[in-house]
């Protein structure tokens, strides 16, 4: 019998699920350091490496010395985050670092040896498989049944740089990438069987809202009935949003710790750890029992004096609603758009967090984008049910919505975004009941692994998210001082499936060989009626995606520096990642264009 | 099996049931705190021949180690060392109030993670209660005046507490750290400027 597996590589946490032939996904137990000295088996691996001081632990059999991982890992690190490497996943697609150079921890002045978010990926996959066989000794993984969940927001040198990682930790070639928010809403058709059908119904448009501890993730799927069946198809992303539950528990803990200095208290750091965890309970207690009004807090000192030293504080209903609901799910309105720049001239370097707390104003933004990519293709427009929604609103709302991410665990936060879409939709939007929001993206992987293998069961028709264009130097007259605008040709569209082949007919372009020359790479998730061989102007409203300096090979017997006239080529390969080739006709010779490099 | 080490230290019948072995490894730890209440008079450790070298000792057993690394784990999470050997009879109700909270939520979330507990009875306390022939006498205490032979009746005091399963971290490299015996329960703690 095959064990199908899927790994949720998360910016907070791994997860590892398995499924049989039957589905049936649970989660597989991940052996981890979780004391000094101790090793258990828990379903989360923290996606976190401690760095140790020279000699400072001694390594388990299977650990190297040079790094820790597992729960130990993080709680180690958390007052050293000089040692601690953290949310290397968001690295993956930082706009302007390199994530294969060694940049982590970040800011670290004290560790000597530094990690490339690409290394730091591929360990933390080793350990969730090796973990996992510790834990399970007769847990045979094959790559080929197996799935690595990325965020919709991933673009596809992050998707190809996450595959990479796999390829480096042993998952071979053969290793399949899922969004996120599909894997949820596989979690949740898998959880209800055929049962599904009666939640949703042709014509649907549903939200997949996902809130995890840094990122949250946004997607749109739409339902059709087509033979009497009905059938799935992803129709929006959203963007990479550093923005979660921990900013949460952040502000809160500020708050309070801001009332203490008022009062003469001040917490070191230590102390305000205690705090962020003591909030986190607070928080959750406080949202999930409504009657009660206030919760004591209790910050122990680091000393060994704990009745003589420990400082009280509490938590009200008021200060939860304030800056929870208020401050992260304010009813705004449908066009109050977020911040998307700091006040501040310049930003510190590091991670680009989302400078707007406000997530019910990233959603209204992700769903006006979503309305101009559907407004922009014909064939999108078929999938949402013709234009008629789209001229009900400037936003693409859907009816109904799954809710994934630790966040959604309280009721409060469910009922908010309800009752905020429902107010800019003019009508009630729907919740699909029996979300699983801790290790729905796990499990759903899992379960996709099976239905990828088998053939079985309903699968969501997605595609790439994006559509891609490469930069393209206009031919035109020198003018000193001026460089000749960049325009963008679309290379890949929007929605190209497994398997998927496009050329560029009829235009050559001109490649120089034998010399350093830049390729520039943008893409958009709001351009779905964008072709092959499309030509843009210039590259506004598009993302710069990815910049790649080289040297291509000269064609066989000619001499390097010569313009060779190709042909462009696009594929999506069978596990989902985007290829593209330069080929020269007369000759057949290709070469490939690796998307992966990305530079300041 | 780890579980079944650490709960054997302390319960006077190894052939006694697994379930019933589990609950006891937690009475055991309270004994342990107990004896650390006591000073060294009742420390485990007896050499009769003080002149054997430390390193001669025989290998502590793999579960007394695991029962420290976890009492380590209430002490990290939940403080437990610290409050049971701090003096307390000068300081007030509201403080020992506040580190009773730090006590509660920490070890609260460390037993919850490594065991699985639930009452051994469901009925309300104060339950009229009959206990005929072949009852569970390992689970059960009987007190008042208790006759020869069953069936008993009286009344539910105490519903009982035992563990449906036991996932006590698994200690490593004990022996490597400095030639102790035992893991530290909490280790000195150092700030570098």
């Amino acid at each position: 019998m095959s064990t199908f597996f899927g790994i949720d590589l998360g910016t907070s946490h791994c997860a590892l699920a398995t499924a049989n032939d039957r589905g049936e996904p649970k989660l597989a137990p991940i052996t981890q350091r979780v004391t000094a000295s101790g090793v258990a088996e828990k379903d989360l691996l923290p996606s976190a490496i401690y760095l140790p001081a020279q000699g400072e632990q001694t390594p388990l059999p299977w650990e190297s010395e040079r790094f820790l991982t597992g729960v130990f890992a993080r709680e180690r690190g958390a007052l050293q985050p000089d040692r601690l490497i953290t949310s290397a996943k968001s690295w993956l697609c930082h706009p302007h670092a390199d994530p294969r150079s060694p940049l982590l921890p970040w800011g670290s002045a004290t560790v000597e040896e530094k990690w490339s978010p690409l290394e730091v990926t591929r360990q933390l996959l080793l350990h969730a498989l090796e973990g996992s066989r510790q834990a399970q000794p007769d847990l045979e993984l094959d790559p080929k049944c197996g799935v690595i969940t990325v965020p919709a927001s991933f673009d596809e040198s992050a998707r190809t740089l996450t595959l990479e990682a796999a390829r480096l930790a042993g998952l071979g070639e053969e290793i399949t990438l899922l969004e996120e928010p599909q894997a949820a809403f596989y979690a949740w058709l898998e959880r209800h069987g055929n049962d599904w059908r009666t939640q949703v119904s042709p014509g649907d448009l549903l939200l997949v809202c996902d809130v995890g501890g840094g990122t949250a993730d946004f997607s749109l799927i739409a339902v059709s009935g087509r033979d009497g069946s009905l059938a799935l198809e992803r129709v929006a992303v959203g963007e990479h949003l550093l923005l979660g539950g921990d900013n949460m528990d952040l502000a809160l803990a500020h708050g309070v710790s801001d009332a203490l200095a008022a009062s003469g208290t001040e917490l070191d750091d230590w102390q305000f750890l205690a705090l962020v965890q003591a909030a986190r309970s607070a928080k959750e207690t406080l949202l999930r029992d409504r009657s009660l009004e206030e919760v004591s807090l209790a910050i122990p000192t680091r000393g060994r004096g704990l009745v003589a030293s420990t400082i009280r504080a509490s938590l009200s209903r008021e200060q939860v609603e304030t800056f929870v609901l208020e401050g992260f799910f304010p009813q705004t309105a449908p066009d109050d758009l977020p911040t998307l720049r700091r006040s501040g001239g310049l930003r510190e370097a590091g991670l680009p967090y989302a400078p707007d707390a406000a997530i019910s104003r990233h959603l209204a933004r992700f769903l006006s984008r979503a309305h101009l990519n559907a407004a922009s293709s014909p064939q999108l427009l078929e999938a949402i049910g013709g234009a008629e929604r789209l001229e009900r609103s400037p936003l693409l709302l859907p009816d109904a919505i799954l809710f994934n991410g630790g966040v959604f665990n309280a009721p409060v936060l469910r009922a908010r975004v309800m009752e905020l879409l429902s107010g800019w939709a003019g009508r009630p939007v729907r919740e699909l009941e029996g979300a699983q929001p801790d290790h729905a993206v796990a499990l759903g992987a899992a379960a996709y692994a099976r239905l990828r293998s088998t053939g079985e069961g309903v699968r969501i028709r997605a595609g790439t998210a994006r559509s891609y264009y490469i930069g393209m130097e206009s031919a035109a007259m020198a003018v000193p001082g001026r460089r000749p605008a960049t325009k963008a040709l679309c290379v890949a569209p929007q929605g190209m499936e497994e398997g998927a082949r496009h050329a560029i007919e009829g235009e050559e372009f001109f490649l120089y060989t034998g010399e350093a020359t830049e390729f520039r790479f943008f893409s958009s998730e709001v351009r779905s009626g964008d072709e092959p061989g499309t030509l843009l102007p210039n590259t506004a409203g598009l993302e710069e995606s990815a910049r790649l300096e080289t040297t291509l090979p000269p064609l066989e017997g000619r001499p390097p520096g010569e313009e060779v006239p190709v042909r462009m080529e696009a594929l999506v390969s069978e596990l989902g990642n985007l290829e593209l080739y330069l080929v020269h006709q007369p000759t057949g010779q290709r070469w490939k264009l690796e998307l992966n490099v990305r530079m300041e | 099996m780890a579980l079944l080490n650490a709960a054997v230290l302390f319960y006077p019948d190894p052939s006694a049931q697994l379930g019933v072995t589990a609950l006891s490894g937690l009475t055991g730890l309270g004994l342990l705190v107990a004896s650390l209440r006591g000073g060294e008079t009742k420390a485990p450790v007896s050499v009769p021949a003080p002149a054997v070298a430390a390193q001669e000792a025989p290998a502590p057993a793999r579960g007394e180690a695991e029962v420290v690394a976890f009492l380590a784990l209430l002490q990290e999470k939940g403080r437990l060392v610290d409050f049971v050997q701090e003096e307390i009879s000068g300081a007030s109700d509201e403080q020992v109030g506040a580190a009773a909270r730090v006590i509660h939520d920490g070890c609260r979330k460390v037993i919850n993670e490594y065991f699985e507990i639930a009452p051994i009875r469901t009925e309300a306390e104060g339950t009229p209660l009959q206990l005929g022939e072949g009852y569970d006498a390992g689970a059960h205490r009987l007190i008042g005046s208790v006759p020869d032979r069953p069936p008993y009746r009286g009344r539910l005091v105490h519903p009982g507490w035992e563990t449906r399963s036991v996932k006590l971290p698994r200690v490593h490299g004990a022996d490597a750290e400095g030639g102790r015996r035992w893991p530290v329960i909490a280790p000195v703690e150092v700030e570098i400027n």
